[in-house]
């Protein structure tokens, strides 16, 4: 039920994130996890005392892996939610924080979103029970054939296939997708890749399950992301942080409809759940797709991208091919989708993938992402998926609704207190930094172990 | 600072309902679980799954979207779904997080299961490759009382009892009658994975875990689900003919560790600050002492937890739990009544369910339809559910009118649910018209529901 009566803004307030990188095994959750934590922490100028509740986003790692995290900032007692959505888990944790405070059971969440992985595609864990998107790997069975390549990437690929079928869409307009994002990557320094690629070398990449080549689909990667999220009483008292309060001004988590299981491969991947996220989040913005400029998109696979494009209605329905290659998603363009690189080139730890695609449109509101900004923009996108599955759509405008204006980095550094702008360089914190926002009335050098030391040690 | 925090509404269960719990045998799956239990607190609750806005499912062995998995058997209605997870509080998490929903105006209807899949043998974690979460408990205690080869959780919680038996003066008796009254309370309770009686000798004797823990005195691994409907006050006044059916969360509260835990009494390792924590915050909501509690199903995974926490929610005295065991206080005659339905112990512990089959309880306990275990004058009832890791969940349960609960006979409730039996006190199954009634109308998928609806009746 959105827009219930009674319900106040909710803003987010900071923001922070982790280098993604290839999943090698050597940086644990609790690292992660703590990190992204503090960043966010430091960037809205709170200490951890001031949150009133905890959610932690991760699908693999056993049960309370979120508290072993939190309990590094402090140990105070407040309620500590962990949550998955495979996929759109980090963004569940937000719809989660943001149902909190809009209806006044809280004041300020601190959302985490956290993924140790295994290099390969991805996996069930637990074989001897029925997996949760069976039901889908059947159809697919029924409709197309399964073949040997991975799971996701049939499933994605097969997508591109009936948009081919449908609407004529060529084997370039994936692979150009997968080129803009790949070549968008490279203003973000948070990106586990920044290479850029010619069509040709992408089309000509390794074959996954057409149209999908290697450089289309997604890497698998360790990383976290945070957000601090709080209301409008939260923020009236600290009135010298108002410049960089975004409004989540819509949001919409919604899940499968029955069409999930009409032999369509387009419906098969969760399309009726974007539409319908998209179209309920812009609504209670008041926003109409047209006056999207920058949109964080789940582009696991290009194919989801040129498919979730027409979802989100960025482009009419069988169109989105034509938008790509008129440059309509690029700079330039009718709106930049994907300006960090995209799941596809910046990396996608299921966790905290939601949580970075806030943190990059953060960026963009505030007119901090200055090597990246799209000029004019009065209101965001954010589209988070996961199969089995849950949609989540978020969109962000600045609470004045004016257009965000880009900011240097000497003014930046200058306001945030840290000496530099997050959105284009990724650095490090200091002790003393990390101890200004640790729990001053419940802190656990136990809980902490040596974390901030490997943390601090890897900057 | 001004809070942009609004008070509470009042949310109700309106509707509960279980599976048996069993022995792992791998033979029942998840989906079916869970199923059985959604279809189960639907009918409890007279609703159609299009009247829900918002599911919870709670679990911790699986894979993300189990609880889609469950839950689209039921209807595909694109509510929003959250999976959660809190070790072995992950049932009243669930719940906790329903009530914050309803009560803050989120949500009006949330349904709320919990289902867990288990392996035979004691709990061990999954992810060998990355820090567990518990692992710095376990450091705590390899510390302070070194460690055995005993199963962890074994060892942490009778460490807590050895503790107790130090600084209090408890004797391995004490602990050896709460698993005994534990496993007599069972016997009434048509849910719980055994119904055995024993002597407190047949206790004491069987073989030892770790002291002053026998196996007796230790929760089995059990596969089960159980689920809650909780709704608001405006969804109760459209239906006002459920009233005498809704129980009221008069008061509740989710509270995570603090730094106690680590402070090296074994005591405080098992989560006792966390628990005194929600229980403080629970009681102020519900405006009731520890006195008030006549009933109370608490987190009894092993007998030294119980003793710990009759301390910790204030039944008894700082350091005078086991007299209160003593003097039959525990038990049906005494001051109030632990674990009416056998607790963890006996009844069994499937992660994800077992907060939610406490509240099933207590909410029979409330309407009066347990009607071969209630208590008398029992108005006022608390469920405490915990996991490692961790969280403390403290629940207390009025009836919507507030008064004492009489008990309601087999045929009255028959004719009130329209089942034609009591599930309180028996488990059925439910008919393929009964599952068709309560799911969705407006979609409905038969490919979601597979076959389980027809596995699921085939075992009744």
């Amino acid at each position: 039920m959105v827009n219930k009566k009674g319900t106040g803004p909710v803003y987010v307030l900071g923001v922070g994130m982790t280098k993604f990188i290839k999943p090698r095994g050597k940086v644990d959750y609790t690292e992660l996890g703590f990190e992204s934590g503090i960043k966010a922490m430091l960037d809205a100028k709170i200490n951890f005392d001031d949150v009133d509740q905890g959610v932690a986003c991760f699908c693999y790692g056993d049960s309370t892996c979120g508290q072993r995290v939190f309990y590094q900032f402090g140990m105070t007692g407040i309620p500590i939610y962990n949550v998955n959505n495979n996929c759109s888990t980090g963004s569940t944790g937000l719809y989660m924080g943001r149902s909190m405070i809009a209806h006044g059971a809280s004041d300020c969440v601190l959302v985490i979103g956290f993924e140790k992985m295994f290099p390969g595609s991805l996996q069930t864990f637990f074989q001897d029970r029925a997996n949760p998107t069976g039901t889908s790997n059947l159809m697919t069975k029924e409709t197309r054939g399964v073949t040997n390549a991975p799971g996701a990437a049939q499933l994605f690929g097969n997508a591109g296939r009936e948009h081919m079928e449908k609407y004529g869409s060529k084997l370039e307009d994936f692979a150009e997708i997968a080129r803009i994002n790949h070549l968008h990557s490279t203003k973000n320094p948070y990106s586990q890749f920044q290479d850029v690629y010619t069509l040709d070398q992408i089309v000509k990449s390794t074959m996954i399950h057409e149209p999908l080549t290697k450089l289309q689909c997604c890497p698998t990667s360790d990383g976290s992301a945070a957000a601090v999220l709080v209301s409008q009483a939260f923020l009236d008292a600290r009135p010298e942080l108002k410049d960089q309060a975004i409004l989540i001004a819509g949001q919409c988590l919604a899940t499968d409809t029955p069409d999930l299981f009409n032999r369509s491969s387009i419906d098969l991947i969760g399309y009726a759940m974007s539409e319908r996220a998209g179209k309920a989040a812009l609504a209670e913005a008041n926003v109409s797709p047209d006056e999207i400029k920058v949109c964080e998109l789940h582009d696991c696979f290009s194919a989801n991208e040129m498919v979730t494009i027409e979802a989100l209605g960025l482009a009419p329905k069988g169109k989105a091919h034509e938008l790509v290659r008129r440059g309509g998603i690029t700079y330039g363009g009718k709106v930049v989708i994907n300006p960090s690189g995209g799941l596809i080139s910046k990396g996608h730890p299921l966790g905290a993938t939601g949580l970075a695609q806030c943190a990059e449109l953060v960026w963009h509101m505030r007119g901090w992402a200055n090597n990246r900004q799209v000029e004019g923009t009065t209101a965001a996108l954010q589209h988070n998926l996961g199969l089995g599955g849950a949609v989540v759509c978020t969109v962000y405008t600045r609470p004045d609704r004016k257009a965000a204006v880009t900011l240097s980095d000497e003014v930046i550094g200058k306001k945030n207190g840290l000496g530099y702008n997050p959105a284009v360089e990724a650095k490090g914190f200091t002790k003393a930094q990390c101890d200004a926002v640790r729990s001053k009335k419940a802190r656990s050098q136990w809980a902490l172990q040596d974390t901030l030391d490997k943390v601090v040690a890897r900057f | 600072m001004s809070t942009g925090r609004k008070p509470c509404s009042p949310a109700y269960v309106l509707g509960v309902g279980m599976t048996k719990f069993i022995k792992p045998r791998g033979t029942v799956d998840y989906p079916e679980l869970g199923f059985e239990a959604c279809v189960k607190a639907l009918l409890d609750a007279s609703i159609n799954y299009d009247d829900v806005d918002q599911a919870i499912a709670c679990y911790c062995f699986g894979d993300s979207t189990c609880g889609q998995r469950v839950l689209y058997q039921l209807g595909m209605t694109q509510i929003p779904v959250y999976n959660v997870n809190n070790n072995c509080g992950s049932g009243s998490s669930g719940l906790a997080l329903a009530k914050a929903f309803v009560g803050h105006g989120v949500a009006d209807c949330v349904l709320v299961v919990g289902f867990e899949k288990m392996k035979a043998g004691s709990l061990k974690g999954n992810w060998g490759d990355r820090a567990s979460p518990v692992e710095i408990n376990n450091r705590v205690m390899k510390d302070t009382r070194g460690v055995t080869e005993a199963p962890p959780p074994a060892q942490l919680f009778g460490n807590a009892g050895r503790e107790y038996i130090e600084k209090y003066g408890a004797t391995a008796e004490d602990f050896a009658e709460i698993a005994r009254i534990n496993h007599k309370h069972s016997v009434r309770n048509p849910y719980s994975q055994f119904r055995e009686e024993y002597t407190l000798e047949q206790i004491l004797c069987s073989p030892m875990i770790h002291a002053p823990l026998t196996k007796l005195q230790c929760c089995p691994t059990s596969d089960g689900g159980a689920a809650a409907v909780v709704v608001s006050q405006a969804f109760l006044d459209t239906r006002p003919h459920l009233k005498s059916r809704a129980i009221l969360i008069a008061g509740q509260s989710l509270a995570t560790d603090n730094p106690t835990l680590f402070s090296g009494s074994s005591i405080d390792l098992i989560g006792y600050g966390m628990a005194q924590h929600a229980a403080r915050n629970a009681y102020a909501e519900a405006g009731v002492k520890p006195s008030d509690i006549k009933v109370c199903e608490l987190h009894d995974c092993f007998s030294a937890n119980e003793m710990c926490m009759i301390d910790a929610l204030g039944f008894s005295q700082k350091g005078k739990a086991h007299e209160m065991v003593r003097n039959g206080d525990i038990t049906y005659g005494g001051k109030m009544v632990i674990n009416p339905s056998g607790g963890l112990m006996s009844k069994g512990h499937p992660l994800g369910a077992t907060g939610l089959a406490q509240c099933a309880e207590l909410v029979w306990h409330l309407r009066g339809w347990a009607n071969n275990r209630l208590v008398p004058g029992a108005d006022v009832v608390l469920q405490q559910n915990v996991g490692l890791g961790g969280a403390s969940v403290v629940t207390i349960f009025k009836r919507e009118d507030g008064r004492v609960p009489s008990p309601v006979s087999d045929e009255e409730v028959g004719r009130i649910t329209g089942l034609g039996y009591n599930p309180a006190v028996q488990t059925k199954g439910f008919t393929a018209a009964h599952v068709d009634k309560v799911r969705s109308r407006k979609a409905r998928s038969e490919v979601a529901l597979a076959d389980i609806s027809k596995k699921v009746q085939s075992r009744f």
